[in-house]
C-alpha cells in the first residue's frame, strides 16, 4: 500500500507548504507506527445493475437505491462493485490513545491513517481494475454513501449484503458511521468497453483526480479535507 | 443433557446454513432467521439434509436471532428463537440441536459503544429462550473479539446449564479481528469454562490448520473446528467457496489425526461436505491429549505466560505512598493513570498491578472505570488489585482478557471469598503465605500456609497451574533477619509445590537509604531462589537491570539478544539542545520542545511569580503561535506541540502554586464543559479546543465523544459553568447537537452555548439557537475570554 506523503499533508492543512523537519519527523514515525497496526480488511461483491430513473437495483440483493448522483455515476455502467474497506480497530486504538495523551501525534497519526484508507481502496480498485479488464470492462471511480444525494443512511444495508461485519469486522453505528473508523464503502460502475473505445473516453481515474470530483459533487462546502478550497484545518 | 455429549468419539456438526439459503434462493441482505417464521419448511429441509449426511449435531437458525438485529427487522426475539429451535428439535429426533449463537454485529466499548454489560444482557435473552425451547448445548460461534466472546460465554453460563461451545474466527495472519493470538484465545476460553473450543469460519481447512495445531497444543478441553469450504473467490459475478468435498475431507482427517474431536462446517460447506467429512474419519478414534496447564495470563490481545523469561508486574498504579496519583484518582483524572500505564509499558512491564484502594472514593466504580480505559489502551494483561472482594468480583467480570487476581491468603474467610470467584472468571490468584495470625516468621510455615491454599483451591476447582505465590516480603530496616526468609520461602515452595511465584520487592527498602541498591541486591537473590514475576516498578532502572541480566544468566535470553539490543549501544544523551536562556521561553514554545520549556519554566520560578510567568511568557507565545498559523505559517502538528508545550509549562507553575498556598490556589478564568454530541465519535477536534482554552487560563470539563444531553446538562448544572462548547462532526448528528441545545435551554437558561465542527457554519449555528460559532480553537478561546469578560 502506497501511502500518499502530499495526501497526509493536506489533511493537516498544508497547501503545498512542505513540513518543518520536526514535522516531517512525526510523519515518518507515525506512518510507521501505523504501519505495524493496520489490519486491512476488503470485501466486494459484484452485481448486474436493475436500473429505473434514478432507482438502482442490485440483481440478487434486497438493495435497492434512489439517487440522481450515483444514477449519474453509474449512467453506463450495466454491472456494479460493492465495495468495503477497513484498516481494522489498531488505528482507531492508537489515534484515540494519543488524542489524550499526545494530541499532536494523534493528529498526524489521525491524518496518515485517513491516507491509508484511501490507499487501501485505490490499491484494491487497481488490482479489480487489472482483473475486469480482460473481461471488457473499464471501472468508474469509487462513489460512496455521503457524496452527493447518496444517502449515508445506506452503509447499514451494504455492510449486511457484504456481509462485512463477519467478514472484516466492519460496522456502522446508530448515526451510521463506519467503525472502526478508517473504513470506507463505495458503489464502482463496471461499463463494457465497446470496439469503438467509447468507454475508454472515462477510464477510472487515479485517486486523486477522482476525489476532487468527489469534493466537487459533494455539498459539505466547509469540509476542511475540501480540495481546492482554502480551509485550513 | 451433557450425558448426550460423547468425546470418545469424533462429534460431527452440520454445515453452512447461509450458503444452502442462498442456494434456495435467499437474496444478498435479507434476514435469515425470518426464515424460521415464513419458510420453516426450508429451515427444517436444511436440518434434514445435514442429518441425512450423517451430522449428529445441527445448529439453530439464529446467527443473528439478538435483541438487535431482530428489532431492526421488526420481529420478536423470542418468537424467532421458539421457532428456530423447535424446527430444528423436530427434524433432530434423538440427536443434538445446538442453539446458534453469532456475534451481535456491533463493536464493543470503546470502540464502539456496546458496553460489555449491554452485550451479557443480550446473549442472556439469547441463551434463556434457546434452553427454555429445548436447546441441547450452546454454539457461540464466529466470534472476532474475546471480549463479546466472555460476555457470551458468561451469559450462557449464568442463565443456562447446558454445555458451552465457542469458536472464533481468524485471520490471515493468525488472529482474530480484534488482535487476539489462538493462545489468547484458547487461555481466555478455557479459563471461562467452556466445554469445548476451537476456529471457525474466516479461512479454509488449508489456511486453519496450522492455527488449529496451536490450538491443540495449548487446550485442555476438546477442540471444535468447523472451516468454510476454501476462501471466497469472486469469479465472474459470483462469489465461490472452491474446496469440494472430498479435499475438505481430507483436511478434516488429517485435524481429527493432530486431535481435534469435534467437525463441521462454516460457509461454502453442504451436506455433501459434511457426508464426506464423516466418512473420512469414519475409522479412527479421537486422539487422546496431554496438554500441561500454563500459568498465563492475557489481555484482550496477548498472553504472558509465567516461567522462564522473568516477567516484571509493573506496580506503579497503586496510590499508597503516591501524592499525584491519589490526587489523580480523586480528581478522576484518568489521563494520569493511563501515562502511568503508558510508561510502565514502554519500560519492559509485562504485566500491569492496578489498586485504586483510597478511603474516600467509591473503590468498586473506580475500579471498573479504570480498568475499561486501560484496557482501551494498553494490550497488557493486568493484575487486579484490592483488600475488597466485591471489588475484585466486578473488576475481573469486565476485565478483557484473563487477569490475575491480588490476593487471596490463608484465612478461611479470604479463600472462601475469593477462590469461587477466581474460578468462575478463569482468574489465576496471587496467594500470599499469611493468615489470620499474620506472616509467619519462618520459611517452612509460609510453605505450609501456600499449601493450604492451593489445596483448598483445589477443592474449588482451581489447579495449581493458577495459582502464584507470594512468599511476602519483609523491610530489612524493621525485620532484618526475616528478609532472608522470604528467599527461602521462595526456594522452599518452589521445590516442594512446583508453583510460579511473585514478589513485591522493593518493600525490602523501605525506611533506609540507597533504596535502589538494596532492591536490586535483593532481587538477584530472589530470582535465582526461584521468583518468577517481581512486583516493582518498571522505571527503576536498576532493578530492570538486574532482571536483564539474570535473564542472560539463566539462559532465558538466548544468545543475549535482549541484553546485547540493550546495552551494546551507548544511552542516547537526552539533552541534545544546549540549555537555552529564559529569553527563550518563546522560541522553545514555538519549537514545540515540552521537557526544555518546562526547564526554563523552574528556573524563571526562581525570581518571578507564576501568573507572571504565564502573562509575560507563554501568552504571548502562544498568541504568536496563533497568528503565525493564522497567516498558514504555521500549521496544525506545530500549533498543537506548541500547545502541549504550554500545557506542560502551565503543569510546572501550578505544582508551585499549590506548593505555596495549597489545592485552592489553583487560577482559573473561568469553567467551561465540552463534548461532542450523542452518537457522533469524532473527538480529536473537541481535544484541540479543551488544549487550547487551558493554555488560556479555562477551566475544562471535557466529557468525550458519544455524550447525552443529560449528562451535559447534569455537568453544566453541576459546575455551575458559565458556558458550553458542542462539537458535531456529521450531517446526522447535527440533529443530536439542536437536541442538546434545547435541553439546555430548557435546565440552564443562563448558560451561553458555542458549537462548532466541520457540518456546521454561522449559519446554521443561528438556526439551531446557539449563541457562538466557534469556526476553530482560537475561535472558541476568543468566545471564552468575551463571555467570562461580561460575566465578570
Amino acid at each position: 500500500m502506497e501511502i500518499a506523503q502530499d495526501e497526509i499533508l493536506r489533511y493537516l492543512g498544508y497547501r503545498n507548504q512542505n513540513p518543518d523537519p520536526a514535522t516531517a519527523k512525526l510523519i515518518a514515525e507515525c506512518l510507521s507506527e501505523l504501519k505495524a497496526v493496520i489490519r486491512a480488511g476488503v470485501v466486494y461483491q459484484r452485481y448486474p445493475l436493475e436500473k429505473q430513473g434514478d432507482r438502482i437495483g442490485l440483481s440478487g440483493t434486497n438493495l435497492t437505491i434512489y439517487s440522481k448522483d450515483l444514477s449519474h455515476h453509474l449512467r453506463q455502467a450495466d454491472q456494479c462493485l460493492l465495495l468495503a474497506a477497513t484498516l481494522g480497530l489498531g488505528p482507531d486504538q492508537r489515534i484515540a490513545t494519543y488524542a489524550r495523551l499526545d494530541l499532536a501525534r494523534g493528529i498526524v497519526l489521525d491524518a496518515c491513517a485517513t491516507a491509508a484508507i484511501e490507499a487501501l481502496c485505490a490499491e484494491a480498485q487497481n488490482k479489480l481494475k487489472a482483473k475486469l479488464a480482460k473481461e471488457g470492462y473499464a471501472l468508474t471511480g469509487r462513489y460512496s454513501p455521503g457524496y452527493g444525494d447518496l444517502a449515508i443512511t445506506l452503509q447499514k444495508a451494504i455492510l449486511e449484503v457484504l456481509r462485512a461485519y463477519p467478514r472484516i469486522g466492519l460496522t456502522v453505528n446508530e448515526e451510521h458511521i463506519l467503525l472502526p473508523r478508517k473504513s470506507v464503502t463505495a458503489f464502482i460502475g463496471l461499463e463494457k468497453r465497446e470496439e469503438s473505445g467509447r468507454a475508454q473516453e472515462r477510464p477510472a481515474p487515479a485517486a486523486g483526480v477522482k476525489a476532487d470530483d468527489h469534493c466537487r459533487r459533494c455539498p459539505d462546502q466547509t469540509c476542511r479535507y475540501r480540495k481546492g478550497g482554502d480551509r485550513n484545518g | 443433557m451433557d450425558k448426550k455429549l460423547n468425546f470418545d468419539n469424533f462429534l460431527i456438526f452440520d454445515g453452512a446454513m447461509g450458503t444452502m439459503l442462498q442456494a434456495s434462493g435467499m437474496k444478498g441482505g435479507e434476514l435469515a432467521e425470518r426464515y424460521n417464521l415464513e419458510k420453516p419448511e426450508v429451515i427444517s429441509g436444511i436440518h434434514r439434509a445435514y442429518l441425512a449426511a450423517g451430522a449428529e449435531v445441527i445448529t439453530t437458525n439464529t446467527f443473528s436471532a439478538n435483541r438487535f438485529k431482530l428489532a431492526e427487522a421488526g420481529l420478536d426475539l423470542a418468537e424467532v428463537i421458539g421457532a428456530a429451535v423447535a424446527i430444528a428439535r423436530q427434524a433432530a429426533g434423538q440427536r443434538l440441536v445446538a442453539l446458534d449463537i453469532g456475534p451481535l454485529g456491533r463493536l464493543m466499548e470503546p470502540y464502539g459503544n456496546l458496553s460489555f454489560e449491554a452485550a451479557y444482557e443480550a446473549f442472556a435473552e439469547q441463551i434463556r429462550l434457546g434452553q427454555a425451547a429445548g436447546a441441547d448445548l450452546i454454539l457461540i460461534e464466529t466470534m472476532s473479539d474475546l471480549y463479546e466472546a466472555k460476555a457470551a460465554i458468561l451469559a450462557a453460563r449464568e442463565n443456562a446449564e447446558l454445555p458451552v461451545f465457542c469458536t472464533m474466527t481468524f485471520q490471515a495472519d493468525g488472529r482474530t479481528l480484534t488482535g487476539a493470538d489462538p493462545l489468547t484465545v484458547v487461555n481466555v476460553l478455557q479459563s471461562l469454562g467452556v466445554t469445548a473450543l476451537g476456529i471457525n469460519c474466516s479461512l479454509g481447512p488449508k489456511e486453519i490448520l496450522p492455527l488449529v495445531r496451536t490450538v491443540l497444543k495449548f487446550a485442555q478441553v476438546p477442540v471444535i473446528v468447523q472451516p468454510n469450504a476454501g476462501l471466497p473467490q469472486l469469479i465472474g459475478e459470483k462469489t465461490i467457496y472452491q474446496i469440494m468435498p472430498a479435499e475438505f475431507a481430507a483436511y478434516g482427517k488429517e485435524m481429527a489425526m493432530a486431535g481435534v474431536g469435534i467437525l463441521g462446517g462454516c460457509c461454502g460447506t453442504t451436506p455433501d461436505h459434511i457426508k464426506a467429512l464423516k466418512e473420512a474419519v469414519g475409522g479412527l478414534k479421537p486422539v487422546e491429549r496431554k496438554v500441561p496447564r500454563l500459568t498465563a495470563a492475557s489481555s484482550a490481545t496477548t498472553t504472558v505466560a509465567l516461567g522462564g523469561e522473568i516477567k516484571i508486574i509493573g506496580e506503579r498504579l497503586n496510590p499508597s505512598g503516591k501524592k499525584r496519583l491519589k490526587e489523580a484518582l480523586r480528581e478522576g483524572d484518568l489521563d494520569y493513570l493511563l501515562r502511568e500505564a503508558v510508561d510502565q509499558r514502554d519500560n519492559g512491564a509485562h504485566i500491569l498491578d492496578v489498586n485504586v484502594g483510597l478511603p474516600e472514593i467509591d473503590e468498586k466504580t473506580v475500579m471498573v472505570k479504570v480498568i475499561k480505559e486501560i484496557q482501551g489502551v494498553i494490550n497488557l494483561p493486568l493484575q487486579i488489585d484490592s483488600v475488597r472482594p466485591e471489588v475484585i468480583e466486578a473488576a475481573v467480570r469486565i476485565c478483557n482478557g484473563r487477569p490475575i487476581i491480588n490476593s487471596v491468603n490463608g484465612e478461611e474467610k479470604a479463600m472462601a471469598a475469593i477462590l469461587p470467584t477466581a474460578k468462575k472468571y478463569g482468574c489465576l490468584v496471587v496467594a500470599l503465605t499469611m493468615d489470620e495470625k499474620g506472616i509467619p516468621p519462618t520459611a517452612e510455615e509460609r510453605l505450609r500456609i501456600a499449601e493450604r491454599i492451593i489445596n483448598k483451591a483445589a477443592a474449588y476447582g482451581l489447579p495449581k497451574e493458577d495459582i502464584i505465590v507470594d512468599c511476602l516480603v519483609l523491610t530489612a530496616s524493621a525485620q532484618q533477619r526475616e528478609v532472608q526468609e522470604t528467599i527461602k520461602a521462595v526456594r522452599l515452595v518452589k521445590e516442594k509445590l512446583g508453583v510460579k511465584t511473585t514478589l513485591g520487592v522493593s518493600n525490602v527498602s523501605f525506611g533506609l537509604p540507597a533504596r535502589p541498591l538494596l532492591n536490586r541486591t535483593f532481587l538477584a537473590a530472589a530470582l535465582a531462589a526461584g521468583l518468577d514475576a517481581p512486583i516493582m516498578n518498571p522505571l527503576d532502572a536498576e532493578m530492570r537491570d538486574t532482571v536483564r541480566a539474570f535473564n542472560v544468566l539463566w539462559n532465558h535470553d538466548r544468545e543475549s539478544r535482549d541484553f546485547i539490543k540493550a546495552y551494546s549501544t551507548p544511552e542516547e544523551k537526552p539533552a541534545l539542545h544546549p540549555r537555552r536562556e529564559r529569553k527563550d521561553l518563546k522560541t522553545l514554545i514555538i519549537a514545540g520542545l515540552k521537557e526544555e520549556a518546562a526547564a526554563v519554566v523552574r528556573d524563571l520560578l526562581k525570581a518571578e511569580k507564576g501568573l507572571a510567568i504565564v502573562d509575560h511568557y507563554l501568552i504571548p507565545a502562544l498568541d504568536l503561535v496563533g497568528e503565525r498559523y493564522e497567516k498558514g505559517e504555521l500549521f496544525l502538528p506545530q500549533l498543537i506541540q506548541a500547545a502541549e508545550t504550554v500545557k506542560r509549562a502551565f503543569a510546572v507553575i501550578k505544582e508551585d502554586l499549590r506548593k505555596e498556598a495549597g489545592p485552592a490556589a489553583a487560577v482559573s478564568k473561568g469553567k467551561i464543559v465540552i463534548a461532542t454530541v450523542k452518537g457522533d465519535v469524532h473527538d480529536i477536534g473537541k481535544n484541540i479546543v479543551k488544549l487550547l482554552l487551558e493554555n488560556y487560563g479555562f477551566t475544562v470539563y471535557a466529557l468525550g465523544k458519544d455524550v447525552p444531553s443529560a449528562v451535559i446538562v447534569e455537568k453544566v448544572r453541576e459546575e455551575q459553568a458559565a458556558l458550553v462548547g458542542l462539537s458535531a462532526l456529521m450531517t446526522t448528528t447535527v440533529r443530536n447537537m439542536a437536541e442538546a441545545l434545547t435541553a439546555l435551554r430548557h435546565a440552564c437558561p443562563e448558560v451561553k452555548i458555542m458549537v462548532g465542527g466541520a457540518v456546521l457554519n454561522e449559519d446554521y449555528a443561528q438556526r439551531i439557537g446557539a449563541d457562538f460559532y466557534g469556526k476553530d480553537a482560537r475561535e472558541a478561546v476568543k468566545i471564552a475570554e468575551m463571555v467570562y469578560r461580561e460575566k465578570n
